[in-house]
C-alpha cells in the first residue's frame, strides 16, 4: 500500500513538464529509473496488451474487452487482449505485476474479487502495489431463490433459514468473492446458512437454483436475468446499497432493514471493473490511457451495450481506482475471517 | 406467430449481407478449426470485438457460423494428421486417421463433410421443433447426473479399448490421475503444483487440448519418422474418392441418425455434454457393431458416428445457452458474451419477442451445413494430397504447427507448460501405442476426470455424504437410470451368455 500512496503523492506533487525529472530526482536510485527515462518519449508508440486473468466469455472478459475495444479508437495504437486464467485471476495479475512498468501491459480485474483471492491465497507478490488506471463500471451481487418457494423478501428468507427450511446456499467456488460475501451475509447480516455449495461459474449457480438443486444462490444481477424472465428465479435482494440496473425495483438489504448504508458489505458485494498497471508505471503514461478509457465510457456504442446488458458504465480515474484497491485490501480482512476461509477450503 | 417469425427469419437469413457473414464465418471457422490447438472458442473470441459495428442478429449469425465451421474444421486435421483441435474431434481421429494411413483420406474427408452436414441439418430442424421440451430436459440434469454421465463415458473404456483390459484400465487411470493436478473446485489448495518452484504454473492443471495434441499429433509424428513415404502407407494404394465417401455415409442411416441425436441430446447437457457426446456416440457404434475388432483400424461406421454426433452437439449446446444463459462449453460461453453484447439477452424473450432472430440463427446453421457439404466435398477433400507428401516434409511442419497451437492455448507461464505438455505427452503417447496401452482409454480419463470429480464432490456435499443420491428412485429417477446403464455397460458382456443360456433352456 505504501507504493500506492507514493504514486498518489507523486501525482499531486509534480506538475506537467517538471514532473518527470522531479520524480526521478526524488526517487534517487529507485528501480523506477528505466521507466522514467521512457516517459520522455512519445507514448504510446507500440500496441498495448491488456491481460484478462480469466477465461474467454466470462463477465470480466466481456466488460474488459468491450470498454477497451472502444478505448482503442481514442489511441493511435491498438489494444490487444490476452486471456491468462488461473488461481482466481491471480495468475495473470501476477504476471502483469511483474511486467515492465512501461504502460504497455495492463491487467483487467474487478475489485473486490481478485484482491480478495489474493488475501485468501497469499501469493508472493504485492497486489496493492499495482497502479490504478481507471474504473469503468460497477455491477452488484444479488441473492435469488427458486420461484417455487414464493419467498416474499429478505426478511422472509432470513426466517426460513432460521426455521431450518433452508440450510444450503449456492455460489461460485470456495475462497472466491461470492464465498466471502456469503460469509459476511451470515456473520454480519444474520442469514444463517450452514452449507456453501460451490460451483464453477455464475451460470452453473443460476442453473442449480433454477433446477432446485440448491434453493437459494448468490450471483451477479445480469447473470440472473434470464432465469428471472423465465419465471424460475426470484431476485430477493440486491446485496450492496446502490441498487441494480438490471432489476431497478429490487430493494437492497439495507433498504429492507437488514444493514446500514455504508456497511462493509457494500464494498464487498459491488464489483467494479477496472484496469491496472505494474508498480512504477509513469503517471504520464497512465494518464494517457486513462483519458482514452474516459472517452470510451462516453462512446455511444459502449453506452448502448451498457443499456442492453444492464451493466453500469461509469468512469473514475487513476486515483480513485488506487483508492478502491486500498479500501478493499483494508476492509476484507476486517469483515471476514480469512483464516477460516482458508481452513474450510483446505479441509 | 411462430410461422410468421419463421418466415421473417428466412428473409433475414437469406438477405444480404447476412448470407455473406454466414459464408465468411464458415470459411474462417474451418480455417481456424483445421489448425491444431486453435478451436472454436478462440476463433469466436477473436471475432467478438469485431462484431461491435454489426447489427445484433448478424453478429450472432457470424459467431455461430465460426462455431459451426470450426467444429467441422477440427475434423480435417484429425483425419489427415491425427491432430484433434478439440476434445470433440478426438473421437474423429480414432477411425479417420487410420483411414488416411490406408490411403483413404479423401473418402474419410468426404464422409466427414457429408455426415457433419446431414447430422447438423436434421438436428437443427429437430431443435426448432423441440426447443421447449429440451429446456425442461436440461433442468432435469443436476450434479449427480453430471457425475454419472462422466462415469458413463469412463465406462465406455470397457467397450472401446480392445485387447488387454488391464492395460485399458491402467491407461484410463493414468488419464484420471493427470486431471488431479491443479486446484480442485472444492478447495483452494493446489495439488501437485510444486508452487515453490513453479508458482501458479500448475494451479489450473494440465490443459487437455495440449494433452490431445501431444498424444495424437506429436506421438504419430515420432512414429512416422521411422517410416518412408507419406502418411498413407507405401504398401497401400490410394483408393476411395468423394463419391464412395458419400455413398458410405448414406448407406449407414441408422448410425447417422442415432449419433446425430446422441450428440444433440447429450450436447444439450451443460458442462459434461459437449465433451462426452462424441465418445458416447462412438462407443455406441462400437457396441452395436457385429465386428467390434475392426474399429481403430479405419472403420467407416466409427467415423460417421463421431462426425455426425460432433455436429449434432452444436445445436444441442445452444439450448441451455439461449434459454437460460448457461453456457455448456468455452465456445458457447463466448457466444453468450456476444448475445449479451448485442442486447439479445438469453431467456424467454429469445423464444417470444426475439423469436425471429432465434430462428434466423438456426436457419443460418442450416445454410452453414449446406456450405460445409459443398466446400467440404469440393475443396477440403483435395487436402488429402497431404497424406501423399513425403513424411520428411510433413513431420517438421506438423510439429511446428502443433507447438504453435500449444503456445497459443493460454498465456503467461502456462505457455511453456502447454508446450512442455505437448512434447511430454508425445513421448508418452508414442510408447503407449507401441506397447498397446489404449490411447482412447487415456483420453477418456483426461477429458472426463475433472467433470467427474467436481460433480461427485458436489453431489456428496448436497446429500450430506449419502451415496443414495445416485440411486434414489423418487428424488433422482434419472440418476438411477444412468446407474443401471453403467452397470449394464460394464457387466453386460459377462451377463449376456448367462441370459442367453437361460433363454435357450426355456
Amino acid at each position: 500500500m505504501e507504493k500506492v500512496n507514493r504514486r498518489r503523492f507523486l501525482k499531486h506533487a509534480t506538475v506537467a513538464t517538471a514532473g518527470v525529472s522531479l520524480a526521478a530526482g526524488c526517487l534517487g536510485d529507485d528501480d523506477d529509473n528505466g521507466a522514467d527515462a521512457e516517459a520522455d518519449d512519445e507514448f504510446p508508440t507500440d500496441n498495448i496488451t491488456i491481460v484478462i486473468p480469466f477465461g474467454e466469455g466470462g463477465g470480466t472478459d466481456d466488460f474488459a474487452r468491450t470498454v477497451a475495444a472502444a478505448a482503442d479508437d481514442h489511441l493511435d495504437v491498438s489494444i490487444q487482449f490476452e486471456n491468462e486464467p488461473g488461481a482466481g485471476g491471480l495468475n495473470g495479475t501476477q504476471d502483469v505485476a511483474q511486467a515492465d512498468p512501461d504502460g504497455y501491459t495492463l491487467v483487467a480485474f474487478n475489485p473486490p474479487s481478485t484482491p480478495t483471492a489474493w488475501l485468501v491465497q497469499q501469493p508472493a507478490f504485492e497486489i496493492g502495489e499495482l497502479e490504478g488506471v481507471a474504473t469503468v463500471g460497477r455491477f452488484p451481487y444479488i441473492i435469488y431463490a427458486n420461484t417455487d418457494y414464493e419467498i416474499e423478501d429478505f426478511g422472509d428468507l432470513v426466517d426460513r433459514y432460521d426455521d431450518g427450511e433452508f440450510d444450503q446456499i449456492a455460489g461460485q467456488g470456495v475462497g472466491t468473492m461470492v464465498d466471502v460475501v456469503a460469509r459476511a451475509l451470515r456473520d454480519d447480516v444474520g442469514l444463517s446458512w450452514g452449507d456453501y455449495i460451490a460451483y464453477d461459474g455464475g451460470g452453473e449457480v443460476t442453473e442449480a437454483v433454477m433446477s432446485d438443486e440448491v434453493s437459494v444462490g448468490i450471483g451477479t444481477d445480469s447473470g440472473a436475468l434470464a432465469g428471472a424472465e423465465e419465471g424460475r428465479l426470484e431476485p430477493i435482494a440486491c446485496i450492496p446499497d446502490g441498487g441494480s440496473a438490471v432489476f431497478p425495483d429490487l430493494e437492497s438489504i439495507a433498504e429492507q432493514g437488514y444493514a446500514e448504508e455504508g456497511d462493509p458489505i457494500d464494498t464487498l458485494a459491488m464489483l467494479q471493473p477496472s484496469y491496472w498497471a505494474p508498480s512504477g508505471t509513469p503517471n504520464e503514461h497512465i494518464d494517457v490511457i486513462a483519458e482514452a478509457f474516459e472517452q470510451a465510457t462516453e462512446d455511444e456504442g459502449v453506452q448502448e451495450w451498457a443499456d442492453d446488458t444492464g451493466n453500469v458504465v461509469e468512469y473514475s480515474g487513476p486515483d480513485e481506482a488506487s483508492q478502491l484497491l486500498a479500501d478493499v485490501l483494508e476492509t476484507v480482512p476486517e469483515v471476514v475471517d480469512l483464516e477460516a476461509v482458508r481452513e474450510e477450503a483446505e479441509s | 406467430m411462430t410461422l410468421e417469425a419463421f418466415a421473417e427469419a428466412i428473409t433475414l437469413a437469406f438477405g444480404w449481407p447476412t448470407v455473406g457473414w454466414i459464408i465468411g464465418g464458415i470459411l474462417l471457422g474451418i480455417f481456424i478449426g483445421a489448425l491444431p490447438g486453435l478451436g472454436p472458442s478462440l476463433g469466436m473470441a477473436i471475432m467478438l470485438p469485431l462484431t461491435v459495428p454489426l447489427d445484433g442478429g448478424d453478429a450472432i449469425i457470424l459467431l455461430v457460423s465460426v462455431y459451426s465451421g470450426a467444429m467441422y474444421g477440427g475434423a480435417i486435421a484429425a483425419i489427415l494428421i491425427n491432430a484433434p483441435g478439440t476434445s470433440a474431434a478426438a473421437a474423429t481421429t480414432f477411425e479417420g486417421y487410420p483411414m488416411s494411413r490406408n490411403g483413404e483420406a479423401m473418402k474419410a474427408l468426404a464422409i466427414s463433410a457429408t455426415s457433419s452436414s446431414i447430422a447438423g441439418f436434421f438436428t437443427v430442424i429437430t431443435l426448432i421443433l423441440l426447443s421447449p421440451v429440451l429446456v425442461e430436459m436440461v433442468l432435469a440434469f443436476q450434479s449427480p447426473e453430471y457425475f454419472l454421465i462422466a462415469l458413463l463415458g469412463l465406462a465406455m473404456i470397457t467397450v472401446i479399448a480392445r485387447g488387454s483390459m488391464v492395460k485399458g484400465i491402467t491407461a484410463g487411470m493414468f488419464g484420471l490421475m493427470i486431471t488431479s493436478i491443479g486446484t480442485s473446485t472444492t478447495t483452494v489448495t493446489p495439488r501437485y503444483a510444486f508452487e515453490d518452484y513453479l508458482g501458479f504454473m500448475l494451479h489450473d492443471g494440465i490443459d487437455f487440448v495440449a494433452v490431445l495434441i501431444g498424444l495424437f499429433a506429436i506421438a504419430e509424428m515420432f512414429k512416422l519418422t521411422g517410416e518412408k513415404g507419406g502418411i498413407s502407407r507405401s504398401d497401400t494404394k490410394i483408393s476411395g474418392g468423394i463419391v464412395p465417401g458419400i455413398r458410405s455415409t448414406l448407406s449407414h442411416p441408422v448410425t447417422l441418425v442415432k449419433s446425430g441425436y446422441i450428440g444433440m441430446l447429450i450436447g444439450a447437457i451443460p458442462g459434461a455434454g459437449s465433451t462426452v457426446s462424441t465418445f458416447v456416440a462412438y462407443g455406441e457404434a462400437v457396441r452395436a457393431s457385429n465386428d467390434p475388432d475392426s474399429f481403430k483400424k479405419g472403420n467407416e461406421v466409427g467415423l460417421i458416428a463421431a462426425e455426425s454426433s460432433n455436429n449434432g452437439t452444436i445445436g444441442g449446446s445452444l439450448i441451455p445457452t439461449l434459454s437460460f444463459g448457461i453456457p455448456g462449453s468455452a465456445a458457447t460461453a463466448v457466444l453468450l458474451g456476444g448475445l449479451v453484447m448485442h442486447g439479445l439477452n438469453p431467456g424467454p424473450t429469445l423464444f417470444s419477442d426475439e423469436l425471429a432472430t432465434t430462428y434466423s440463427l438456426f436457419i443460418a446453421l442450416l445454410i452453414g451445413n449446406v456450405l460445409i457439404l459443398v466446400l467440404g466435398l469440393a475443396f477440403v477433400t483435395r487436402a488429402s494430397i497431404i497424406t501423399k507428401v513425403d513424411t520428411d516434409y510433413i513431420v517438421p511442419i506438423i510439429i511446428v504447427l502443433a507447438l504453435v497451437g500449444a503456445y497459443s492455448l493460454r498465456g503467461g507461464d502456462q505457455i511453456w507448460l502447454d508446450v512442455g505438455t505437448v512434447v511430454a505427452l508425445g513421448v508418452i503417447g508414442y510408447y503407449m501405442k507401441k506397447y498397446d496401452y489404449s490411447i482412447i482409454a487415456f483420453v477418456l480419463g483426461v477429458v472426463l476426470g475433472g467433470i467427474a470429480e467436481q460433480n461427485l464432490d458436489r453431489s456428496l456435499q448436497l446429500s450430506d455424504g449419502s451415496w443414495l443420491i445416485f440411486v434414489n428412485p423418487l428424488e433422482q429417477p434419472l440418476s438411477l437410470i444412468l446407474v443401471v446403464l453403467i452397470v449394464l455397460l460394464i457387466f453386460g458382456p459377462f451377463l449376456k451368455p448367462y441370459a442367453k443360456g437361460l433363454l435357450d433352456r426355456r
